[in-house]
């Protein structure tokens, strides 16, 4: 047996840093760029989880549909977000993604205005962001990689602070149009500014599809705001015009790793923290209730995970549920909730004549299009 | 899409416990009277641009 004695060990170039620095204690430190778990700061990077559907949205509604990821616009051309099949091969990507996210242009507009842009966008939450330590001296880095099918030209990333007067572009180049690019991009972390480390929005990722506005500084943390630089295409030039993304990651360093994936299980209850079907379809599993006078009825639920903060709570319709309290079910006009936090609420079921006060019962359902679901996204 | 003040109506005198915006497709939103909620600094925007919310029931 023998013993190796180095400091570090690098490649044979040496041009690369060291791949494993070994500290004097008998540490060692190494840029291990697979397998190891929790790297992707990103949530649903592979485009996996679709709560809301899968089509019918809009740019112009600056909604969310692949979870996670909002698309934004503000031009006179619009352009429809879909999920996609069309993804990097096996081959081209040495990993297979399950979907991307599709923009696609219907309505051009060839001269956007200068306050028109169109963005895609993750808002990372500032409790997943403080490990990199925004604000604070020192040399650090974050780097971005993701798969990108678009028409050729200059786009651009914009990092942002939640103030939105702390940012930073960089310029990426889409070689050959309409065909499957990754791109990776190291990004130092920014040492001024004000930046949210609790549950609120810590860095906003944006995608650039085009932007009006006077060009944005470059490769430099910066006040104020920006979507892009200078030369950024613009997507909604032509209703020829696609926009893929799928395999999203951001961590810590300066080293692009291989894509993390995570189990769906996985993503999808990363996802819930952000946004809940609390209720889909027919059934009659949604509340216990008591009867408040003979008009209503209310009841506790608890939400299947906490969420990042106090949701917003969207009901298909009053009509879509009943209280089932005796032997003739009472259909509501309106459903309502009250004392909502992070995790609970109070459901009440209202506009019907007859209940005896004080009976229990519960809540049911008339239609298949019932559906209650939750929103805390940033 | 309008915006409704919503009252406990647990409560013997009105209380505000919410806002329910009734949004283009029908469907009705319970936003929370919570700065932390987008929907809810979104209602806050609209009512500095000099809208006003429908009264409580």
């Amino acid at each position: 047996m023998s013993t190796l004695k180095v400091n570090s060990i690098s490649d044979a170039a040496g041009a690369n840093g060291n791949a494993i620095t070994l500290a004097t204690d008998g540490t060692c430190t190494a840029k291990v760029t697979n397998n190891l778990s929790n790297r992707n700061i990103v949530i649903n990077g592979n485009f996996a989880v679709w709560q809301r559907g899968t089509s019918g949205v809009n740019t112009s509604a600056n909604a969310y549909l692949a979870d996670r990821f909002k698309a934004m616009s503000s031009s006179d051309g619009e352009a429809a977000v879909t999920r996609d099949t069309d993804t990097p091969t096996a081959a081209e990507a040495g990993t297979k993604f399950p979907y991307s996210l599709k923009v696609d242009v219907s309505t051009a507009d060839s001269s956007l205005a200068a306050n028109q842009y169109a963005i895609i966008t993750q808002r990372i939450e500032g409790n997943n962001l403080s490990r990199l330590g925004f604000g604070i001296a020192g040399t650090r880095y974050f780097t971005l990689q993701f798969w990108v099918k678009a028409p050729a030209g200059t786009y651009y990333l914009s990092f942002r602070n939640s103030a939105y007067n702390r940012y930073y572009l960089k310029a990426y180049t889409v070689s050959s149009g309409d065909t499957w690019e990754k791109k990776t991009m190291t990004i130092p972390v920014d040492t001024s500014g004000t930046w949210v480390s609790d549950n609120g929005q810590g860095l906003d990722v944006q995608w650039s599809l085009g932007t009006g506005a006077t060009a944005g500084i470059v490769d430099a943390w910066t006040a104020g705001s920006s979507h892009a630089g200078s030369s950024q295409y613009n997507l909604l030039s032509s209703t020829s015009n696609n926009f893929y993304l799928t395999g999203v990651q951001l961590e810590v360093g300066s080293v692009a790793t291989d894509f993390e994936h995570r189990s769906y299980a996985d993503e999808l209850d990363r996802c819930k923290r952000y946004y809940q079907i609390y209720w889909s379809g027919t059934g009659e599993g949604i509340a216990t209730t008591a009867n408040w006078g003979t008009a209503a009825s209310y009841g506790a639920i608890r939400w299947e995970k906490e969420l990042r903060a106090v949701p917003s709570i969207t009901v298909s319709s009053g009509g879509h549920f009943k209280l089932r309290s005796t032997s003739t079910d009472k259909t509501a006009s309106t459903v309502n909730f009250g004392s909502t936090n992070s995790y609970s609420s109070r459901i009440g079921v209202e506009g019907f004549t007859g209940a005896t006060d004080g009976n229990a019962g519960w809540i049911g359902t008339t239609s298949s299009s019932a559906k209650i679901t939750l929103d805390a996204e940033l | 899409m309008t915006y409704k003040l919503f009252n406990d109506p647990l409560e013997s005198t009105p209380t505000l416990d919410g806002i329910i915006r009734t949004n283009s497709d029908g469907t009705k939103t319970t936003i929370p009277l919570d700065t932390n909620n987008a929907d809810y600094a979104e209602y806050l925007e609209w009512i500095d641009a000099g809208n006003t919310p429908e009264a409580a029931d």
